[in-house]
């Protein structure tokens, strides 16, 4: 490959970013050799900013995710949460820093606590950083529910009880129980139903503006970021392409592989 | 999948959540719907298994038998009745006969089965205990702790059971604490090695990713989230585990090394009944008759519990 790195948007440094990613490279190591999942990614979400992240599969954007999150360390690179460098909190200090940002799973089947009811799903993070009482959390997760469109009627069915678009609702209450400054969406529409998919963006595009979230949105569809996002980066095999405003990207895509991408897009007719 | 509707087929709401419009037809559905936690939905499908509910039924009042047992046996197991020595079954007072010191084998069955139990469930939760320990440290820790004692679980894997028993009686003398630690120890390494491959499953899954980003620490999620959800396989090899037990208890006390006489085993009643096998085959079939009873139940509520966690119950 011989990409050029993209060019620094103008005033990136005195941008008042949630979070930053500053050269971060991720190399898995496996049987098979070294994979560079990432390489020298730079990225940030400014406060109240949707930034959008597309690419093919197996083009690291959900290795981005994980690294922007903390869940996996940096090969090399570092990732700034507001003005902290994530790999020098840990332990208590690091899970106290967890409750600032928040993760949407791409499989809503997996990623809820399958022994406890959608409420206690939704009540576990405020129980994990001791907010509230018993009562309260379990209002507030009701009230959660409410918000995203889950009947508070069904709060005390389990996970398998739901459909895929619901435990997917369920999901985003649970991420947004502790009202998170930034919140990480991993591909959360891609296990679910076209019409499904539709409602979800919605509810986060609707949530985006009543709460001010910061938001990182990750796809390998280009009109789900369209929709939601403020701006755009595009990554392909480990590396971020192209970025930029979202109406510029997809009006005057500079990068053939933005282009091709842009180009494989099927007509939306529905 | 039962009678169990999901959420979204009664409540396929858009998003908004406030249009009461279609929530009525869900409320009058309601009635029908119930939580269904994964506890809940494993005893939905062993209800089912008319055999495995009537063992467990069978199994129920084998335990409340021996935890009655002062109460209900009609003699003490060791007091002896001079004037009638080796009588048979139906005999005056004695409704399953006497052995050749005069003692009541009808009692001394019932306390047999109290030993048989003790020994039997407190090997178990030994085994139990060890294994979700060692289990979970080696399966969720990973790494040199991991490595040390899934070594040490193959060297305990190598030793035969029986000769490590004997030992272990041996050593700590004929007393029922001996006898569960022998047992126990000698069963917990095969679970251990299954909770860890459980765990090992368990770890890969999405929600203990969830977890870490919710901000969970190690012993959190390995205790509130693993733990739970590895338990049920674990069920069934320790409810298969439980007849195998009363077998080695009954085993031991055949080859002599059971409880201290006159305290009753089924494998020491077993062993006497032999000797008198042709004038008084009736010391033999009580005990051994219950013995096999006992087996045959908590074999199928094993049975049973394994079909309640089978991941695939669902689908039938």
């Amino acid at each position: 490959m011989t990409e050029t790195t993209p060019a620094v948007t103008p005033g990136e440094e005195t941008v008042d970013a949630i979070v930053r990613a500053e050269n971060v490279t991720k190399v898995f190591s496996t049987r098979a050799g070294d994979v560079r999942a990432v390489d020298d990614v730079s990225l940030w979400v400014a406060r109240g900013e949707t930034v959008g992240v597309v690419g093919e599969s197996g083009s690291g954007k959900s290795t981005v995710a994980r690294l922007l999150m903390g869940l996996q360390p940096c090969t090399s690179g570092r990732v700034v949460f507001d003005g902290r460098d994530l790999a020098s909190v840990q332990g208590r200090e690091l899970r106290v820093l967890r409750r600032r940002m928040q993760m949407v799973f791409q499989n809503p089947f997996g990623s809820l606590l399958p022994h406890y009811s959608a409420a206690a799903n939704v009540m576990e993070p405020m129980r994990l950083h001791g907010r509230g009482t018993k009562e309260s959390r379990r209002d507030r997760a009701v009230e959660l529910l409410d918000l995203v469109g889950v009947n508070p009627r069904f709060a005390d069915l389990y996970p398998t009880q739901f459909s895929g678009g619901q435990q997917q609702r369920i999901a985003i209450a649970r991420a947004l129980a502790l009202e998170p400054e930034l919140l990480v969406c991993d591909e959360p529409t891609s296990s679910l139903d076209v019409s499904i998919q539709a409602q979800i963006l919605s509810l986060i595009g609707d949530l985006q503006d009543r709460l001010g979230l910061s938001c990182l949105f990750i796809s390998h569809n280009l009109a789900v970021v369209e929709r939601l996002a403020d701006r755009v980066a595009v990554m392909s095999e480990g590396r971020i392409v192209e970025e930029g405003p979202a109406e510029q990207l997809f009006e005057s895509p500079q990068h053939p592989y933005t282009q091709r991408l842009l180009g494989a897009v099927l007509p939306v007719t529905s | 999948m039962g009678t169990i509707a999901t959420a979204e087929s009664l409540d396929p709401t858009g998003l908004t959540t406030d249009d009461d419009g279609h929530r009525d037809g869900a409320a009058d559905q309601l009635g029908t719907l119930r939580a269904r936690g994964p506890w809940a939905k494993a005893w939905d499908r062993f209800r089912r298994n008319r055999l495995a509910l009537i063992s467990l039924v069978f199994c129920g009042v084998l335990v409340v038998v021996a935890a009655a047992a002062p109460w209900i046996a009609p003699y003490h197991y060791s007091a002896t009745d001079y004037g009638s020595q080796l009588v048979g079954v139906g005999a005056d007072g004695h409704l399953l006969g006497t052995d050749q010191l005069g003692r009541d084998i009808l009692s001394r069955t019932i306390y047999g089965l109290r030993t048989a139990l003790i020994v039997a469930f407190g090997a178990e939760l030994l085994a139990l205990v060890c294994a979700l320990a060692v289990g979970l440290a080696a399966g969720y820790r990973g790494g040199r702790m991991e490595q040390g004692l899934m070594a040490f679980t193959d060297v305990m894997y190598a030793f035969p059971s029986y000769l490590f028993a004997i030992v272990m009686v041996a050593v700590l003398g004929r007393s029922i604490f001996a006898l569960i630690v022998a047992i126990g120890i000698a069963g917990w390494v095969t679970q251990a090695r299954l909770v860890r491959a459980q765990v090992l499953a368990i770890k890969q899954r999405e929600y203990v990713e969830a977890a870490r980003a919710m901000g969970a620490s190690g012993p959190t999620i390995a205790v509130r989230y693993i733990l739970p959800n590895a338990i049920g396989p674990m069920l069934v090899t320790t409810s298969f585990a439980i007849p195998a037990a009363i077998a080695a208890e009954a085993g031991l006390g055949l080859l002599g090394l059971g409880v201290q006489p006159p305290t009753p085993s089924w494998g020491g009643m077993i062993s006497e009944g032999t000797r008198y096998l042709l004038s008084a085959p009736h010391m033999l079939l009580a005990p051994a008759a219950v013995f096999a009873l006992a087996l045959l139940a908590f074999t199928w509520v094993g049975d049973g519990v394994r079909d309640a966690f089978d991941p695939r119950g669902d689908q039938r």
